[in-house]
């Protein structure tokens, strides 16, 4: 299995990178992590006729911004489209016309599944719970190939983030803030406080990404932050074009 | 802790939500969606024209932040259909401050 970043950075693309949007290929399924604009790339990774499944954890436009190339795949299989409740409406406002093509007039199926908290028997096991942040935002808990991969993006920290990567073989985090921020009005993690949620939840891994733009100009900026936590076993820096194999 | 949806608030969002400043004082012990609409009453904020008025709570979840031990109850609700997200703490303060909004670069409107 490969998780694949595609983008990394979180509010707007910069040349360090497009916003956020992650690729796991497992042995049957594609699963797309937020449709920032690093969803452009899907195609470079996506080269067979396995089922593709988007889920989205909100709906700041750098988490779905993307969703106006989808015109450009041809998903054999059609995609499912996951999020919480209202994502139906929210796309339908925002794919349409005078914007992108409307959602049904895509070159392929599309099916919208609206999401409570809970576990979820989907082809695959899948869990998602509401974290910390300034609009709904959900994190999610996969079961893939033997493997549980947690994503928690937007969020501040919260016992919600801890319980998604319990025992995960790799939790992708976000980290907006650089080291030492902190703010209960923009509720972000920084790498400390992902490396905590990690440490807690027992994380094999750690996977940094969204990576806010304005804070985190360059890429030594990323290495530096994630060089700041000391007692992290394992931490990955997100970059656009990393392939990690679990 | 989930508390059902499905309640109409009254409230001033703003004053709830990124672009508020104004904090509750009285406390109360109740989680319930009904407490909360009975807390968070009032007008629409002139700070922020057209985001108070008639809002419905979606969902309702409870969180503890693991560093401070304090408990977050999280609500999430909807101004014609739009949904905002607030929390506060388990007398009801809100959590959020306007003060530290200055972290964030959005000139208190938060985008990302």
């Amino acid at each position: 299995m490969k998780v694949i970043f595609l983008g990394t950075n979180g509010w707007y693309d910069t040349d360090t990178g497009n916003t956020i949007c992650t690729l796991i290929n497992c042995e049957n399924y594609h699963i797309v992590l937020d449709a920032g604009n690093g969803i452009y790339k899907l195609d470079r990774y996506i080269q067979d006729d396995l089922p593709v499944y988007l889920f989205l954890s909100h709906f700041h436009l750098d988490h779905i911004e993307g969703l106006h190339i989808l015109n450009k795949f041809h998903f054999s299989q059609g995609l499912k489209i996951f999020g919480q409740k209202g994502t139906g409406k929210v796309l339908d406002t925002i794919m349409r016309q005078p914007f992108t093509v409307p959602i049904d007039m895509l070159p392929f199926p599309v099916e919208v599944q609206e999401l409570s908290e809970g576990p979820y028997k989907l082809p695959f096991a899948m869990e998602c719970r509401f974290l910390v942040h300034a609009a709904p935002t959900m994190g999610y808990r996969f079961d893939l190939d033997g493997k549980i991969i947690a994503y928690c993006p937007d969020t501040g920290v919260c016992e919600n983030a801890v319980l998604l990567a319990e025992d995960a073989d790799l939790l992708i985090s976000e980290c907006s803030h650089k080291p030492g921020e902190e703010s209960p009005a923009w509720p972000h993690l920084n790498p400390q406080d992902a490396c905590e949620i990690a440490r807690r939840a027992g994380a094999k891994r750690l996977a940094l990404t969204h990576f806010d733009a304005g804070r985190y100009t360059s890429i030594q900026e990323r290495l530096d932050a994630a060089a700041s936590v000391l007692d992290c076993s394992e931490i990955v820096v997100g970059l656009d074009g990393l392939v990690l194999k679990l | 802790m989930r508390i059902g949806p499905v309640i109409v608030l009254l409230l001033a969002l703003c004053d709830l939500v990124a672009c508020g400043s104004a904090q509750s004082t009285s406390s109360f012990q109740s989680v319930s969606g009904q407490r909360m609409a009975e807390r968070f009453q009032g007008p629409e904020s002139p700070a922020c024209p057209g985001v108070g008025g008639v809002h419905q709570v979606l969902d309702t979840t409870f969180t503890k932040n693991p560093i401070t031990g304090k408990p977050i109850y999280t609500y999430v609700v909807s101004a014609s259909g739009e949904p905002y997200y607030f929390y506060a703490d388990n007398t009801g303060k809100q959590v959020t401050s306007h003060s530290s909004m200055s972290i964030a670069p959005y000139n208190g409107w938060i985008t990302a």
